[in-house]
């Protein structure tokens, strides 16, 4: 593995970390359709326990700032909005030190 | 239920509204996603499902996503029977599967989403609480026309059934405020429009129902 993917796996495992921890966030979104596609249509299912699909990590150039995308399940009786923002503040915080200016999109992908 | 060929409610996120993402997902074994979890959950005894790679890895993903929630909320809910419980794994996977276009959270420079069929039955559920009526499709588009997502307000276009009443208009406004509430107060979603459109009525008698017309109001 590179360094740089390590660091594109360490970033998306605290972002998931974060993100699972704030208040109204039942789960990161499994995204089953997606591992649907990728993997049952083309080739051997994939192992569980891989990275979750509701992290999305990446970076349009070796200098440029990361994109951070996360996607949740809330619980219900939480406001979509609030949760959302609590976790676009959550990760911004948390990813500062390692990727200052970390471009952060959440959607909010189902609720619990 | 009464109700005609005009009134049928569709499952969260699946009305006309909701299938965005293209047609049900074939396995590479030729089977619908829809009809192997469907069988999953009828506990379906099928040697097909438990030695096909496609299907069984299908199945696996259902599990998973059974455990994520009852580890979520089974432990917290003590109300969640298992027939809940599997209600809300389903409802999960049927969004999933036709997650819908992303819509705005909050405001124009936020970068925060919500998935259409996510919103649209959140929408739904309000519009019922209005005593005897029932939602059918909802649908939420950019107000504005444009390229790629857009970042302004929303406009809803609901159907509902509604109960045979004099004051149709008036229930009309009712559902649209309820709508309008839960826009703002359960999701954060800036709504433009909401168009309320009554698509049958039921006699609250139990009578057959009979067509409303375009009875519908448009107005912001």
């Amino acid at each position: 593995m590179t360094a740089a993917a390590t660091g594109r796996d360490e970033l998306a495992g605290t972002v998931a970390r974060v993100t699972e921890e704030v208040p109204g966030v039942a789960f990161l979104r499994p995204g089953l359709a997606d591992l649907v596609r990728g993997s049952a249509r083309t080739g051997p299912p994939r192992a569980a326990g891989r990275a979750p699909a509701g992290v999305r990590v990446t970076r349009g150039s070796a200098a440029g700032p990361w994109e951070v995308d996360v996607q949740i399940v809330v619980r219900r009786g939480h406001r979509a909005l609030t949760v959302a923002r609590a976790v676009r503040d959550a990760v911004t915080a948390a990813v500062a030190g390692t990727a200052p200016g970390a471009q952060v999109t959440v959607t909010v992908a189902n609720a619990l | 239920m009464a109700m005609n060929t005009g009134a049928e409610l569709p499952g969260p996120g699946t009305g006309p509204g909701g299938a965005h993402d293209g047609d049900d997902e074939r396995l590479g074994c030729g089977r619908l996603l829809s009809a192997v979890w469907d069988a999953r959950e009828d506990g379906a005894d099928d040697l097909h499902l438990r030695d096909c790679p496609h299907c069984s890895a299908a199945v696996r993903q259902l599990d998973l996503l059974g455990d994520a929630v009852r580890a979520a909320g089974g432990g917290r809910e003590p109300s969640w029977d298992a027939g809940a419980l599997t209600e809300r794994v389903m409802d999960v996977v049927r969004l999933e599967l036709r997650p819908g276009p992303p819509l705005p959270l909050g405001e124009r420079e936020e970068d925060l989403w919500v998935r259409e069929a996510m919103a649209a039955r959140a929408l739904r559920a309000a519009a019922e609480t209005v005593p005897g009526v029932r939602a059918g499709s909802c649908r939420i588009r950019p107000a504005e026309s444009g390229a790629g997502p857009s970042r302004g307000p929303v406009r809803v276009r609901l159907e509902v059934v509604v109960p045979l009443t004099a004051g149709l208009r008036d229930l009309a406004e009712e559902v649209r405020r309820r709508v309008r509430g839960a826009a703002d107060e359960a999701l954060g979603l800036p709504v433009d429009h909401v168009d309320v459109h009554i698509t049958d009525v039921t006699d609250p008698a139990g009578a057959e129902p009979g067509r409303a017309g375009a009875e519908e109001g448009t107005r912001p």
